[in-house]
């Protein structure tokens, strides 16, 4: 064939496909995690080569896919001759351990309604506005108070202002062509996205109160269900924003964690009044700043001094003593660009999100190795090139230690070697070996280690739950049984002698049990907050 | 060649001070096996966060875990045949609701095919259920034979299917 498309390598390392495979998988069953995998490692496909290289049905395959695009994992396009090729996401897939991060940030932010909203368009992949409003609407009502319902025109406006602030995007849509278009209908749509639309609210009137479910719908462990029909029957009403879906834009979210750590290290390494003013200048910078731009725009002191929050009480001449004080520091957050307007002020991104991978550097190097070697660490780095005698001398640390010290952070990637030769013939007891940190790619060593960890704790979490099966079993059958003899008004003897079916050491199990997946469940949330600030500094 | 000084004993091209170690003194033992699969930490992790924030997500991750697997996109791993139907069984299937997706948005090769005109493409159901039925009629059919041999009726079904 002469159009095969170059297949280029996947360049993902084996320990992100690990991790993705076990993200899809618990997120989307094994058939879904099978292709997905699968598009990771081989890069861009047509349908029947997957179907065929993976051993999987045509119908299944599709199925697959559709669920992939449905959720961003995986997008389409169209070749020569008409082939449709697909490819996966990877990072968009590891995304997915954010969720909870992005959801519970709408909270603090937009608070239930927000958050709910998020949390709906994040679990669907895309929705239309419509049909959030109403998931949203008839969630929030479940919550409520008895004869208390939840008005769409409130989960309208909450939808609104996260537009507004881009944590919702609209989707690339089917283009409108005229029905007088010649010719068969492409293989596949190509959407498209005018930038000036992405954020684009369509006018739409929704009317109505979330609806309290039937109790006779509710889900519960093997109790038999009513027939329920496969479709409801809102699908015959007409959908007034048809064909305008919606989704999370996660780049968004990002940039508010990046500011958000940016602030926190000011409010560290200072005090809280550097960092509400730093906080200040990324508020301003938000929309005017793309996220991957290594300093904001600059901002003149009088406009910061307008823009402080109302309750912040300084004069101007205390702000501009404390800018000036930002701008020296040598962590340099804060940059001088100008003079006018008072003094120019930037915020130096790139150099921000460089000192804290640092710091993390530093601060993994602590944990693992101890205080002292810390203390080589962050002189190497300060020094750039250093010999180990140097070392020895600067770090104040005898020889013997000072060697072992080195060789551990070399050998685990956190330093590295680099020979310069006094002659031309390189000959070693005439050449200079000195150590040094090259942080990018000891960030990436250390985000690699972060992804491994994952898969780790996720398999482990797995393990705890497949061996204790049995027993989760059992205690959720006791607690449906409990349950539903509660409704029914049974007595608290008879209670007692259903909870007795659990003895007590196993009760003790399950105890241990909950507080071990705890533990690994918030594990995976902190190590991602890692992985967050090291993938932002590249 | 000059240099072949001390025949027989091992001689270091380079500086051994300049590596660290001094001269004469014992050289760590060579590894001979990979490191520990659990080896021991001299340091012991710092303990997680705890906090609102933290407490809150962890409840939120948990929940949507269990959420994401009741939802129409997870696509259960169709089991083999049990050699005995479990009466449980019947009573223990989760009913999800259907996803159809927006078939405008996608690749026209995704939608399915569907052999009979329905209401909406139910591929599989109408495969199955194409399927199921020469099944049973085959086995219907040869049971009848069987009947009406021992009956020993001449007569044979006029809906003869295969």
């Amino acid at each position: 064939m002469d159009e095969i498309a170059l297949r280029l390598p996947s360049t993902m390392t084996q320990a992100e496909i690990k991790l993705c495979s076990l993200l899809l998988q618990e997120h989307f069953g094994e058939i879904v995690e099978k292709i997905g995998v699968h598009l990771i490692r081989t890069g861009s496909q047509p349908l029947r080569v997957i179907a065929h290289d993976t051993g999987t049905s045509l119908d299944q395959v599709k199925k697959a896919l559709c669920v992939l695009i449905q959720h961003n994992l995986v997008s389409y396009q169209v070749h020569k001759r008409g082939v449709v090729e697909y490819e996966a996401q990877c990072s968009r897939v590891l995304r997915m351990l954010r969720y909870p991060r992005y959801i519970y940030t709408t909270k603090t932010l937009y608070s239930d309604t927000g958050e709910l909203i998020v949390e709906e368009l994040l679990l669907n992949g895309k929705l239309t506005m419509s049909a959030v409003v109403k998931k949203v609407a008839d969630r929030l009502t479940e919550t409520m108070e008895d004869g208390k319902t939840m008005d769409y025109a409130e989960v309208s406006n909450t939808f609104v202002r996260l537009a507004d602030t881009h944590f919702v995007q609209r989707c690339p849509s089917v283009p409108t062509t005229e029905n007088s278009d010649p010719g068969p209908p492409p293989p596949a749509p190509t959407l498209v996205i005018n930038e000036k639309d992405m954020y684009l609210v369509p006018k739409l009137s929704l009317i109505g109160k979330g609806k309290r479910r039937r109790s006779s719908d509710e889900d519960a462990a093997g109790e038999p269900k009513a027939k329920r029909p496969k479709h409801t029957t809102d699908n015959k009403e007409p959908i007034p924003d048809d064909g305008i879906y919606w989704q999370a834009n996660l780049d968004r979210f990002h940039q508010h964690f990046r500011d958000q750590a940016i602030v926190s290290a000011v409010a560290n390494r200072m005090d809280q009044t550097s960092s509400e003013i730093v906080r200040t200048m990324l508020r301003m910078s938000e929309i005017t700043t793309s996220s991957s731009a290594p300093f904001t725009q600059p901002l003149s002191s009088n406009e910061i001094f307008r823009s402080l929050p109302v309750g912040y009480n300084i004069s101007k001449q205390v702000l501009d003593q404390y800018l000036t004080l930002l701008a020296d520091d040598p962590l340099e957050f804060v940059g001088k660009s100008g003079d006018s307007g008072g003094g120019m002020y930037v915020i130096n991104l790139h150099k921000a999100l460089a000192s804290l991978a640092t710091a993390t550097l530093e601060s993994v190097v602590q944990e693992r190795f101890g205080s002292r070697c810390a203390r080589i660490f962050r002189l190497v780095l300060q020094k750039k090139h250093l010999e180990q005698k140097q070392v020895e001398d600067f770090a104040m640390i005898p020889a013997k230690e000072a060697k072992d010290m080195l060789y551990k952070m070399l050998s685990e990637n956190f330093m590295s070697l680099q020979e310069i030769p006094k002659t031309p013939d390189h000959a070693p007891s005439r050449t200079f070996y000195l150590y040094t940190v090259n942080i990018l790619s000891a960030a990436r060593m250390l985000l690699h280690r972060c992804y491994k960890s994952i898969a780790n704790l996720i398999e482990r979490r797995q393990f705890e739950t497949k061996e204790n099966k049995r027993l989760l079993e059992k205690s959720q059958r006791v607690e449906a049984i409990i349950a539903s003899m509660q409704a029914t008004g049974a007595e608290e003897a008879q209670l007692q002698e259903i909870e007795e079916m659990i003895t007590a050491p196993e009760r003790q199990q399950l105890e241990t049990l909950k507080r071990n997946v705890n533990k690994l469940d918030a594990s995976e949330i902190q190590v991602d907050e890692t992985i967050f600030l090291l993938e932002s500094y590249h | 060649m000059a240099g072949n000084k001390g025949r027989g004993r091992a001689a270091y091209t380079f500086n051994i001070e300049a590596v660290g170690f001094s001269k004469g003194e014992k050289l760590p033992d060579v590894v001979l096996k990979p490191p520990p699969l659990f080896p021991d930490t001299d340091y012991k992790p710092v303990p997680l966060k705890t906090g609102e924030g933290e407490e809150y997500m962890l409840a939120l991750k948990q929940e949507l875990r269990e959420t994401m697997k009741r939802m129409p996109y997870f696509i259960e791993t169709p089991e083999e045949r049990q050699d005995i139907e479990r009466y449980s069984k019947r009573y223990m299937k989760v009913y999800k609701e259907e996803w159809i997706p927006d078939w405008r948005r996608l690749p026209r090769e995704m939608m399915p095919r569907n052999k009979c005109k329905k209401a909406g493409p139910k591929p599989k159901k109408a495969k199955d259920a194409g399927k199921g039925t020469s099944l049973t009629n085959t086995a219907d059919v040869l049971k009848k034979i069987e009947e009406l041999e021992k009956r020993d009726d001449g007569e044979k079904s006029d809906e003869e299917n295969e």
